[in-house]
């Protein structure tokens, strides 16, 4: 039998989840985008990876990262957009796995 | 790992026939080819609402909202933006903002009027996974109920709230449960109303099919309230998917421990059972709906005594609809005060509809109470398809009237459609456009409920059918201007003499069409014409033989070979024109979709 402590430890737990599958009734959320072109994919894979295990192991659930393609090059990709609401955007280039722990590390409230 | 997409396909019973479960094994399997499955998490859904731009995909978090996939589209929504991060645009429907840009979904004429209350999770979880239920409030507002107030407390609240009962009469919800709550006895039970039976109704399916534990909940919430620990689901066995993700919703929730002797360790006793129904109309109503449950024949019995003193075995009973139970949970969690907030003063909170009939935006949509019907049907519905013009709206299916288009700027609540003639029933609202007869759409209605009477009392089993023969006989251009008195007088003496729900409703559909559309009844009696050109002994097919160029394509195509050539050529033409023997015509119509030249034929 799981008691409402345990419901709330579920609840916990999928914190992260619910932040990603509300976009009918969109939340103001920072959002990450990583962009790159076609020859970039792999590195900007390897990027958003790092993301995501980072926000995993910092739970942060208003953090959303997504991908956004580009059919031309890129100047320095692949590129990380940071969109704090009310705050302006900050664009970082030439990002790898060890710098973008780094950047959503600085997302943790 | 944590995933960083997700992809929810829509398993409603819409997007289901349109083929989802074969999208969903097809994004399984492209997934894997390009070896990003374990970073997507895949997730059948319940209903979108925007049925009739399904199947639908939306993938999170950018909120891409495909629609009309179709198996071949699924590997390039893989490669292009799960995996390139590009979306495919020609899949994201038509709505662009100013700048031309894929409008975000939530803006969209469809959704930006949309308030989703009962539908919160239809879309957003896996109806079959407790765990995502639970993630988003779920079980916290029966947990709040058992901890911090009394079962008079909870039924206060309720009433407070001013939620009426969404299966059509809107009976106050709190009297409801208060009723069985001072009733004495040392068993009672909850059951819920799943039979929906309006024909163009789904919401309580949906409901059921999406978001399964919400009425777990509130159900539990109601037992606790009320005093019952037994809880029946009668649902319709018509209703497959439904049934087996609330079956799957039971058996989770018990083994959570949820439901049971001791309900998440709070000391609460309660557990639920489904019950099938074989799907007659008559059971949706009260007392038929507990025979049924007992196991006896599905026909209604007097009222009094209510449910609420004597109802399952004759024991009392709350009995409350799917999208009534739906609201609970959120109620309790945000307060009577939040609830009362949206919606009418008399009619609080949202309504759910079903939208049906000759509209762009087929599906179903919650929209706050004292929403007008123009805005339903020409901003959220998109309008009539291929530019026609709003004859007539039906509500509350059999049971219901036409609201005309006179009437279009009425704002939506139970008093309001009653004061019009027509009722609120489960929720189903049909648009009917220039080309749809009111009489043959009040015939229709009355031929469902002629087959839908359970024979039990004399003025529906009678009433009914003596009234569809009326009508029977003006669509054949046979009636008298008596018959439209004596018809009026029947449905007044059936209203008056039912024993049940049924049958005190069934003449709505007559009485408000004759209300509304008496010129088109007199037309049809009268003038022995039908506007709309529907009823087919009424109508005439007629070749215009000055247009026709005798190419003879109509004869091939008519099943009864009634068209020959005639022997006058037309000026300027150098065949015959074709002819159609009116006594030999089957008016199927077949020639007029075949005419080359579409104005040669035409229906007089």
């Amino acid at each position: 039998m799981k008691s409402s402590t345990e419901l709330d430890a579920i609840r916990d737990k999928l914190r992260v989840f619910i932040g990603y599958s509300c976009a009918i009734d969109e939340k103001i959320d920072t959002k990450v985008l990583v962009r790159m072109s076609d020859d970039c994919v792999k590195a900007a894979d390897e990027v958003i990876r790092a993301c995501m295990s980072e926000i995993e192991k910092l739970d942060l659930e208003h953090v959303k990262v997504t991908k956004l393609g580009s059919v031309t090059k890129i100047d320095g990709e692949p590129v990380v957009e940071v969109t704090v609401p009310g705050k302006e955007k900050v664009v970082y280039k030439n990002v790898n796995a060890n710098s973008a722990r780094e950047i959503i590390a600085k997302l943790n409230k | 790992m944590l995933e960083r997409a997700h992809i929810m396909i829509c398993g409603g019973t819409g997007c289901t026939s349109g083929n989802s479960k074969k999208v969903m094994e097809e994004f399984e399997r492209r997934l894997t080819e390009h070896g990003v499955r374990d970073e997507v998490k895949l997730i059948m859904t319940g209903c979108f609402g925007l049925c009739a731009r399904g199947p639908i995909v939306a993938v999170y978090p950018d909120g891409a909202f495909y629609q009309h996939v179709k198996v071949e589209d699924v590997e390039e929504i893989v490669s292009e933006h799960i995996v390139k991060g590009r979306r495919v645009t020609r899949l994201l429907g038509s709505e662009r903002t100013e700048s031309g840009e894929v409008m975000p979904i939530n803006q969209t004429p469809f959704y930006r009027s949309q308030k989703r209350i009962v539908l919160r999770n239809c879309g957003r979880i896996n109806p079959e996974n407790i765990d995502e239920y639970i993630a988003f409030d779920g079980y916290k507002a029966y947990e709040k109920c058992v901890k911090e107030m009394t079962p008079e407390q909870v039924i206060q609240l309720i009433t407070d709230s001013g939620l009426r009962g969404r299966g059509g009469g809107g009976f106050p919800t709190g009297k409801k449960w208060l009723s069985t709550y001072n009733a004495k006895d040392d068993q009672k039970y909850v059951v819920c109303n799943a039979d929906e039976g309006d024909p163009g109704a789904f919401m309580d399916r949906s409901v059921l099919e999406g978001d399964p534990h919400s009425v777990i909940e509130a159900m539990m919430i109601a037992g606790y309230a009320v005093g019952a620990t037994q809880g029946y689901v009668y649902v319709r066995a018509e209703y497959p998917i439904a049934v087996q993700r609330l079956q799957i919703a039971i058996d989770q929730a018990r083994e959570y421990g949820i439901l049971g002797e001791n309900s998440m360790g709070l000391g609460h006793k309660f557990d639920m059972e489904i019950r099938l129904g074989a799907g007659a109309f008559v059971c949706g109503e009260a007392t038929a709906l507990i025979h049924s449950i007992e196991g006896h024949r599905g026909e209604p019995t007097q009222k009094p005594p209510h449910l609420a003193e004597h109802g399952l075995w004759g024991k009392p009973t709350v009995l409350n609809n799917v999208e009534t139970y739906a609201n609970i949970p959120q109620i309790i969690l945000n307060g009577p005060q939040w609830f009362k907030a949206m919606g009418t003063e008399k009619s609080p909170g949202t309504k759910v509809f079903a939208l049906g009939g000759k509209i762009v935006n087929t599906g179903l949509v919650e929209i706050p109470m004292g929403t007008t019907l123009r805005t339903i049907i020409e901003e959220i519905g998109g309008g009539i398809p291929h530019g026609k013009k709003f004859k007539a709206a039906q509500t509350g299916g059999p049971s219901g009237g036409c609201i005309p288009a006179s009437l279009i700027d009425t704002p939506i609540d139970y008093d309001n459609l009653i004061a019009i003639g027509s009722m609120m029933g489960s929720g189903g609202l049909i648009v009917m456009d220039e080309d749809n007869c009111m009489v043959d759409i009040a015939k229709f209605f009355l031929e469902f409920t002629v087959d839908e009477s359970c024979g039990k009392c004399t003025p529906c089993r009678i009433g009914n059918k003596r009234l569809y023969e009326m009508l029977d006989k003006i669509t054949q251009g046979k009636g008298t201007m008596e018959d439209l008195d004596k018809m009026e007088e029947l449905c007044k003496y059936i209203k008056a003499n039912s024993l049940c729900g049924l049958g005190q409703t069934a003449p709505n559909p007559v009485l408000s069409t004759l209300r509304y559309f008496r010129d088109e009844y007199i037309a049809h009696v009268r003038d022995k014409k039908c506007p709309a050109g529907v009823c087919k002994a009424l109508l005439n097919y007629v070749i215009d033989k000055d247009k026709c160029i005798g190419c003879g394509l109509c004869a091939r195509k008519c099943p009864a070979g009634a068209i020959t050539k005639s022997d006058y050529i037309a000026e300027g033409h150098k065949l015959p024109s074709m002819q159609i023997d009116v006594t030999k015509c089957l008016k199927c119509g077949a020639c007029m979709d075949s005419c080359t030249r579409q104005c040669a034929i035409s229906k007089k």
